[in-house]
């Protein structure tokens, strides 16, 4: 790829909400994923994996650990090259005017413009940093080039009655997009858009100044800039993808997102090393799995000890699951420690808690299943000896007590 | 802290372990799973804060070089001090005669130009996490000139070759003898680790010139009488490789959780490379007792009292019984081991069956397919 053709702007600031207590502490980038991983992984490693060399990466929410994580990029090979390339963190900042947060993705690029003009690529890459999902971003500029395309947006196919969910597009036979509808009630195509974009530098430029002058716009590109440039008469295309994508914005999504690797032949292959995903990961020792211990189908990462029964669970690093306790359907962030004969299914343990000994969670099962039967346990907490709570709930620092 | 620079001698060899070491350094062996035997001296130098660190490679230095690079995952790739490639001696010495003058000697001008207090020097073959600052302190406060890292074991642990460090009621090194002249059942071993005055060093250097076939060790062995030669007592894990079976004994007393525990997850770590594998994937058919697997593997098999390095993949039916499996070996199904090791990417085909002495494993060299 020649110097500078191409730059991309990974939009890291927003909060998961829908994560609920998982993000807390932490951006939704940030939240750990598969075992090792982080979300945001999969788009910087997509960057290194296609060579895109300059990457910004817009930060807002919570960013504390979201940027001692990332750093300077050393970890995806994209630390600040002699070209003034690599990685850049973007936060909001405060100008002779005063400061501001992002008002929205668009104004976002917006307030970063002379980090781009400084730059002066052909083209901007845009992606989000919350999505599992493997994809070579040359393809997509070859596709982008070919057409002399203006903007192109990924797409991907989904059930019909799930569209209204994201961006729709209509295209004709080329594959240009003739109309574009943010989360329309009666979608009219189970085109969707993944939120990925290339777009001309100067088409963006000029786009994102106009749009920052209207009042009424919600400054995003979903639900303004796509619609206005359409509405322009420019050059809009979609470029299929027909791998692996999904959005772990939800619970419910990232539950089974994760719980999808565990299957015989993963729809996404972390193993494939001529496609690897990267992060950036301490060197801890290898796991032990002690004498009376029994894991299957599950995923177990360094550092970890394990004494009791696992199966069909997910271990971060650095967790200790003693003798005699059982983790089932589960996912265990970062340094948890499960005491003796706890029991626990279908939970999603946040990072650093303890769960102490004799505590059943997610065994008594409600009448109305709630969050789809997952239970969600907040991180950097104690779970006191003996707690029991129902499947579907979540427990939070209200309900229990901080060790920190 | 005042500061201290630290050397790390990489280029001697020992006999009894040539099987697993053709074309590698004791330094480059793997060790624990996903570890490089150097990785203990290399860690615990800066966990100690030194940040000058030199290495004295051999003249099969590439496996070396290939792990450490640019010293990155140990904070090395400095702008001030960092890590140093230091020229030795190239015929491979005997690993019972390390830190030969003729190695400092060739590198006179680093120890002349790096400006530090002590330097800390270290062989390549010892698996020990121990705290440095502390043992700096004390050779400090003792106003040694040397101060000898010990470890009191049974005799049956070390080589016959092993240096003994004598003491008197002081705790003062009166002498240094192999370990196969002592009548003793316990014996104080010397750890291979040893902290001079720089200035006295260069002296040392500059005094003996016709000691040029000796090494550090008799340098200071002959001045007991007219230096401090202060000693420093380690209780913790201690295992030194000098043979195929020190090799295999230590990786697999890591199935002891305690010692796991001691030499990897206390305050000071143990820093390696990182590779960036995928984490371990066990499937429905795994059965895995008391055993230490590294990341990238995916298991299908059974596995006992076994040690894995990284993206080992063990097919269904397979069983592996106290062995240890290099990094990217394929196990196929049905294989039987037991007693071996594999050294890295070994292909063992379905259904053969390898059962080594409990005492003495069967060793398959690197790349082989079997």
């Amino acid at each position: 790829m020649a110097k500078r053709e191409i730059i991309a702007m990974l939009l890291a600031g927003g909060q998961g909400s829908r994560l609920g207590s998982m993000t807390k502490n932490i951006a939704k980038p940030a939240v750990s994923f598969g075992g090792k991983y982080r979300i945001i992984d999969f788009g910087l490693s997509n960057c290194m994996n296609s060579g895109v060399s300059t990457v910004g990466v817009l930060t807002q929410y919570k960013p504390f650990s979201l940027h001692s994580y990332v750093g300077i990029g050393s970890a995806w090979d994209l630390e600040t090259s002699y070209d003034g390339g690599g990685l850049s963190v973007l936060s909001p900042y405060v100008g002779e005017k005063g400061g501001r947060w992002y008002k929205g993705t668009a104004n976002a690029l917006y307030e970063n413009m002379k980090y781009i003009n400084n730059l002066d690529p052909e083209q901007v890459l845009i992606i989000a940093g919350d999505h599992i999902y493997k994809m070579d971003y040359n393809q997509m500029l070859q596709f982008h080039k070919e057409n002399n395309a203006d903007v192109t947006i990924s797409v991907m196919e989904v059930p019909i009655e799930e569209a209204f969910r994201f961006g729709v597009v209509a295209v004709d036979a080329d594959m240009q997009i003739y109309k574009f509808q943010e989360k329309p009630p009666k979608p009219e195509s189970n085109l969707v858009s993944m939120g990925i974009y290339i777009f001309k530098w100067s088409v963006l430029k000029q786009a994102l100044i106009e749009d920052e002058e209207d009042e009424d716009s919600e400054k995003d590109f979903g639900k303004n800039i796509l619609p206005k440039l359409l509405n322009e008469g420019k050059r809009l295309f979609a470029y299929s993808f027909n791998g692996y994508w999904r959005d772990v914005g939800t619970i419910e999504s990232y539950y089974e997102t994760n719980m999808e690797l565990l299957a015989e032949d993963p729809p996404i292959d972390l193993y494939d090393g001529s496609f690897s995903v990267f992060s950036n990961s301490e060197a801890l020792p290898p796991q032990v799995i002690g004498k009376k211990a029994s894991v299957i189908n599950s995923i177990v990462d360094n550092g970890c000890n394990i004494f009791g029964t696992l199966e069909n669970s997910i271990v971060h690093a650095n967790v200790y699951i003693a003798e005699g306790s059982v983790v089932k359907n589960s996912i265990i962030l970062p340094n948890v420690r499960i005491g003796t004969g706890a029991v626990i299914d279908k939970v999603i343990v946040g990072y650093d808690t303890v769960i102490e000994e004799k505590c059943e969670i997610g065994l008594e099962k409600p009448d109305k299943e709630q969050q789809g039967g997952i239970t969600l346990i907040e991180g950097v907490m104690t779970v006191p000896k003996g707690t029991k709570i129902a499947a579907g709930s979540s427990y939070n620092k209200e309900g229990g007590e901080r060790h920190e | 802290m005042s500061k201290v620079l630290g050397i790390i001698s990489c280029n001697y060899q020992f006999n009894k372990i040539h099987e697993l070491n053709q074309n590698r350094p004791i330094a480059a062996l793997p060790f624990g799973g996903r570890y490089a035997i150097v990785d203990f001296p290399l860690s615990n130098m800066v966990n100690a804060g030194i940040t000058s660190v030199g290495i004295v490679m051999p003249s099969d230095y590439r496996p070396i070089l290939d792990h450490i690079r640019s010293g990155k995952s140990w904070s090395l790739n400095r702008k001030s001090g960092g890590l140093f490639i230091l020229p030795g001696m190239t015929v491979s010495l005997d690993g019972n005669n390390k830190f030969p003058i003729k190695d400092f000697r060739k590198n006179i001008d680093f120890l002349k130009r790096e400006k530090a207090e002590y330097i800390v020097i270290s062989g390549s073959n010892s698996v020990i996490n121990i705290d440095l600052a502390e043992v700096i302190e004390e050779h400090q406060l003792n106003q040694a000139d040397v101060t000898l890292i010990y470890k009191e074991q049974s005799k049956v642990n070390c080589d016959e070759l092993a240096c003994i460090v004598k003491l008197d009621d002081k705790g003062q090194v009166t002498d240094m003898v192999k370990s196969g002249t002592v009548d003793f059942d316990s014996c104080r071993i010397f750890t291979d680790q040893l902290i001079i005055g720089r200035e006295l060093l260069l002296r040392l250097l500059t005094e003996s010139y016709s000691g040029d076939e000796l090494s550090l060790i008799d340098l200071v062995k002959n001045r007991t009488k007219e230096l401090k030669v202060c000693s420093y007592e380690f209780n913790g894990y201690y295992a030194s490789i000098f043979s195929k079976e020190t090799y295999f004994k230590a990786n697999m007393s890591l199935m002891e959780p305690a010692v796991v525990q001691q030499l990897f997850h206390g305050n000071n770590k143990i820093v390696t490379r990182t590779k960036d594998n995928p984490p371990t994937k066990y499937s429905q058919e795994a059965n895995i007792k008391d055993s230490l697997v590294s990341s990238g593997c995916l298991i299908n098999g059974q596995l006992e009292k076994s040690l894995l390095f990284r993206g080992v993949k063990v097919e269904k039916g397979a069983r592996i019984k106290n062995s240890i499996i290099m990094h990217d070996c394929q196990i196929g199904q049905d294989v039987v081991l037991e007693n071996v090791i594999l050294d890295k990417s070994v292909v063992i085909s379905p259904g053969i069956e390898i059962i080594g002495h409990k005492d003495s494993p069967t060793f398959i060299p690197k790349f082989k397919s079997l």
